[in-house]
């Protein structure tokens, strides 16, 4: 749910609780009033008829003494004073029903007998009234919560807008790029504080991915000399005419090691070396040349292997790459296939305008699709595979922003790269 | 033939002489590039090993005092970086091949002989060991004078041989050297054996002697007879 909409949620809900309660109190009172004021003239004109038949002891003449109407009794016994108001309804003689307030008095005469007198004020003008103010009131309600909801949906608005702005920012932010994003200084101070606190957070985020890459780069590059210097010792020490089997088998663990270790690092460069951009030179690909080529060099392997590829090119992907890391995106998905084939299998190779496609046979994975990409994810099976040749692969698709998805399926594996996903 | 290694590691550029020296092959050791000119001035080489990190300079500076002395020398670039710029600034400043650390000494001998036929030779060059003669321009292989058929894979595995003669070849230096490094797999090297079965088995077929000496669960060695 959006800011703005749940603001304006509960300001209406508030507002509706709020207006209703005061409404209903409003309607009390003013009915209160209007009950007091009839009141008020009933007993005026009962005083007038009570203190005329106390000083005559006859009955008055009634004519012009109410608003409403009253009657009046004189009666035989004593009675108990009392003095009751109350609501009632008469019918008119056509049938309809009017509201009516009633004043009852009791009293007695001072020769100790009683009387009665009663009032009844129509109730309807007043209803009338009170339904007036009501409308007059919810109309007044619901006009000014519309205005409140418009008046909290601009200012939220434009309060917001810098923060939106931020937000925006921040999402087309891309680590990799160079570019830092600029945040506006704000006169509001939590927007500010704000901005710079991320701001600041951007710098130390640049500063550390950078520090990491700087890093990779270096230990990789310097850890090539040392390594060199292994295996050329190692070499060296080789060619002694006196060595037992035993020994010659340790110079060979370790010369294994060594090489795993610089293969390792060589990966590690080639990922740290696409994020800093040092492969943007960018030329023509004939992709299906460095697939014959890889074939041809390999050939034998094949052969040995059993392994039969099927070539089918229906066209040359338009593609700008560099040509070692188009080289590295299909070395490294074909010796995949090689490795992870069965004696006996198949590979096959589709080319097309837009897309790469190999599929291969090889036994089932033990991990799900989707975490092939990870970088040191090494199935087990192949205990010198590196692990990190398919997230090369992967680095190299983001980096052309190509896209790439792996099935597996009753032993075949299926790698399609697509080499402009948003137009597919 | 006279090789200059300029390298400021001086433990590899030791192992680099130490591997190369015979007694048809002169090897020296110069750790700087202040030192390296000094060398050049006093005698004259016919290969160069050069890193291009010197801790006095750029080792591509050295190429074009190279070529002033003697525009035939051979120059082979040593560098701790693999960026392709470096490659092409490399070979476009004259030198004639590349190497990344770490590598195989046999390989950089595979490199530097090939570079100094090339360059000395005219690459109509004859490699000649006992009865075997190799004629690398036309890649056609005698064995007492009879043409041996060679895939392309042995040609290649007999040629990488007759540079490293008398060393102990590690299956992995050959692989690489063959296929790549990206294919290492366990049974690569089952694929290898076949291949040296087959060229020792043509070598013999011709009258050959049997110079493939297997070094057990290390590799191979070619002998001298």
């Amino acid at each position: 749910m959006k800011l703005l909409t749940k603001t304006n949620l509960y300001i209406i809900f508030f507002n509706i609780l709020l207006f209703i309660t005061g409404g209903v109190i409003f309607y009390y009172i003013f009915r209160t009033y209007i009950y007091r004021q009839i009141d008020n003239d009933m007993l005026v004109e009962m005083q007038l008829v009570r203190d005329e038949i106390i000083r005559t002891d006859t009955l008055p003449d009634l004519a012009g003494k109410s608003q409403g109407i009253i009657h009046v009794a004189l009666l035989e016994a004593p009675v108990r004073p009392e003095q009751v108001f109350r609501d009632t309804i008469l019918k008119t003689p056509g049938g309809e029903e009017v509201a009516y307030r009633y004043l009852k008095l009791y009293g007695n005469r001072p020769n100790r007998t009683g009387y009665f007198i009663g009032i009844l004020h129509s109730l309807e003008e007043q209803k009338d009234f009170l339904q007036a103010v009501t409308l007059y009131i919810s109309f007044l309600i619901i006009t000014l919560l519309i205005f409140v909801i418009l008046l909290n949906y601009f200012i939220s608005r434009k309060l917001w807008s810098p923060f939106y702005r931020t937000l925006k920012t921040l999402r087309e932010f891309d680590l990799t790029s160079t570019q830092k994003p600029l945040l506006e200084i704000n006169s509001i101070t939590e927007f500010r504080q704000l901005n710079q606190t991320l701001d600041e957070m951007l710098d130390k985020m640049i500063l550390d991915y950078n520090n990491v890459k700087d890093f990779i780069n270096y230990a990789s590059h310097e850890i090539r000399t040392p390594l060199a210097i292994i295996n050329s010792k190692i070499e060296i020490l080789m060619q002694a005419r006196n060595l037992t089997e035993n020994q010659m088998k340790m110079l060979i663990q370790i010369q294994e090691s060594a090489s795993r270790l610089s293969r390792i690092n060589q990966g590690l460069l080639i990922i740290s070396k696409i994020d800093n951009y040092e492969y943007s030179e960018k030329r023509e690909i004939s992709f299906s040349k460095i697939i014959d080529e890889y074939i041809e060099r390999i050939e034998d392997i094949l052969e040995g292997k059993s392994i039969s590829i099927t070539r089918k090119y229906s066209g040359e992907p338009v593609v700008q790459m560099h040509p070692a890391l188009a080289e590295m995106l299909v070395i490294n998905l074909l010796s995949n296939a090689i490795k992870h084939n069965i004696d006996n299998g198949t590979i096959n190779i589709t080319l097309s305008q837009t897309y790469m496609e190999i599929v291969n046979t090889g036994i089932s994975l033990s991990a799900p699709p989707e975490k092939m990409f990870e970088k040191f994810r090494k199935e087990s099976v192949h205990n010198e595979s590196l692990g990190l040749g398919l997230s090369i692969v992967r680095k190299i698709v983001d980096f052309y922003r190509f896209s790439i998805r792996y099935t597996c399926s009753d032993g075949h594996h299926r790698i399609v790269v697509n080499f402009s996903p948003s137009s597919a | 033939m006279k090789i200059l290694v300029i390298e400021d590691e001086r433990e590899l550029a030791l192992s680099i002489a130490e591997y190369l020296k015979k007694e048809d092959q002169v090897c020296e050791v110069a750790g700087n590039f202040k030192k390296a000119t000094e060398k050049m001035d006093e005698v004259l080489f016919d290969c160069f090993i050069i890193d291009i990190g010197l801790p006095d300079g750029n080792g591509l500076d050295l190429i074009p005092r190279i070529k002033e002395i003697d525009s035939n020398a051979g120059i082979l670039i040593l560098t701790a970086r693999d960026a392709l710029s470096d490659k092409i600034t490399s070979l476009e400043s004259g030198a004639d091949d590349y190497l990344t650390k770490p590598f195989h000494l046999s390989e950089l001998a595979a490199r530097i002989k090939a570079i100094y036929r090339r360059r000395n030779l005219g690459g109509n060059t004859v490699i000649r060991h006992n009865e075997i003669e190799v004629f690398v321009q036309n890649r056609i292989v005698n064995v007492n004078g009879n043409p041996l058929t060679l895939t392309k894979k042995e040609y290649d595995l007999l040629v990488y041989f007759l540079s490293n003669k008398e060393k102990v070849l590690t299956r992995e230096s050959i692989v690489e050297h063959l296929w790549g490094d990206e294919v290492i797999m366990a049974d690569t090297f089952d694929f290898l054996y076949t291949h040296i079965k087959n060229l020792r088995k043509k070598i013999m077929e011709k009258g050959g002697s049997d110079y493939i000496k297997t070094v057990y669960g290390v590799g191979y060695r070619f002998t001298e007879q």
